[in-house]
């Protein structure tokens, strides 16, 4: 599915120039933490093996143990790809003419709003935290005179560069919407 | 005295709504995803890790004898604590 078939231009001539989603480290950071998840079973195996051998040799607790680890590792695998999903559905996309904000919230709970670039307000960049400063992510608020009043871009790479890109096109489009 | 087979019936529960949650997943990537390689990638190694984990859930647990049970309490044996039950057979 391409760009333009989810997204029907408004305008023969619009285009789309940014389409931003969140910080790789975002989302590797999350991995590792389903990493770690993923190996409490292991440090449990080495501290059951040196200290309580028998439950390995035991038709039942082997039983319980085989399907306890069956289900904690599909339970840990289901919900990291539920956790991709939410990561990779959350799109903001800038064209010539408008904001667009996808947010998938949970699994069962997905947002999407528009609005022309007119209507822009403000446009603020907040970069917080250690690893943000560093690799430089952050939110963009961009406050407007529409129906919904904040757009908040999350984590986005390069926060800066895209506000002075986003309020850019503001001016461009204000002064096409003047001069016609 | 539970019989091991309940266990393998609250595990096929738990399986089930693993793959309801899966399907609403990989619904949504397929119908508002953007198909990119990483997407792929993801979507592809999901799914071959959920074929390895069942595969060896189910090479181990073929291995068991399902239809013993697993005796909890044994008061008819005076000492015997409710460990006995799973570590003696």
């Amino acid at each position: 599915m391409t760009l333009e078939n989810k997204f029907p231009k408004k305008a023969k001539d619009e285009k789309f120039i940014l389409i931003l989603r969140r910080h790789w480290f975002v989302f590797f950071y999350n991995t590792l933490f389903y990493a770690l998840l993923g190996l409490i079973p292991v440090g449990l195996y080495f501290l059951f093996k040196t200290f309580s051998p028998e439950i390995f040799t035991n038709q039942n607790t082997r039983a319980l143990i085989i399907l306890g680890a069956g289900a904690y590792y599909l339970f840990v695998w289901g919900f990291y790809y539920i956790y991709f999903v939410n990561h990779i559905l959350d799109v903001w996309i800038v064209t010539t003419y408008r904001i667009i904000n996808i947010e998938q919230k949970t699994l069962f709970a997905r947002s999407w709003s528009e609005q022309n670039l007119d209507v822009v307000q403000d446009v603020t960049v907040s970069v917080a935290g250690f690893f943000p400063t560093v690799l430089g992510y952050g939110d963009i608020t961009i406050q407007t005179a529409g129906a919904k009043i904040f757009f908040i871009f999350k984590q986005i790479p390069d926060p800066y560069k895209v506000s002075k890109k986003i309020i850019e096109l503001v001016e461009k489009f204000k002064h096409r919407n003047v001069n016609n | 005295m539970i019989p091991l087979s309940i266990f393998f019936i609250i595990y096929a529960i738990f399986l089930l709504i693993f793959l309801i949650f899966a399907f609403f997943s990989l619904y949504h990537i397929f119908k508002f995803g953007f198909w990119d390689f990483f997407t792929y990638l993801v979507t592809f190694i999901f799914i071959g890790g959920t074929v390895i984990i069942l595969f060896i859930t189910w090479q181990s647990a073929r291995q068991i004898d399902w239809s013993q049970s697993l005796v909890i309490f044994e008061t008819s044996q005076p000492g015997s604590n409710s460990l006995d039950g799973l570590l003696n057979p």
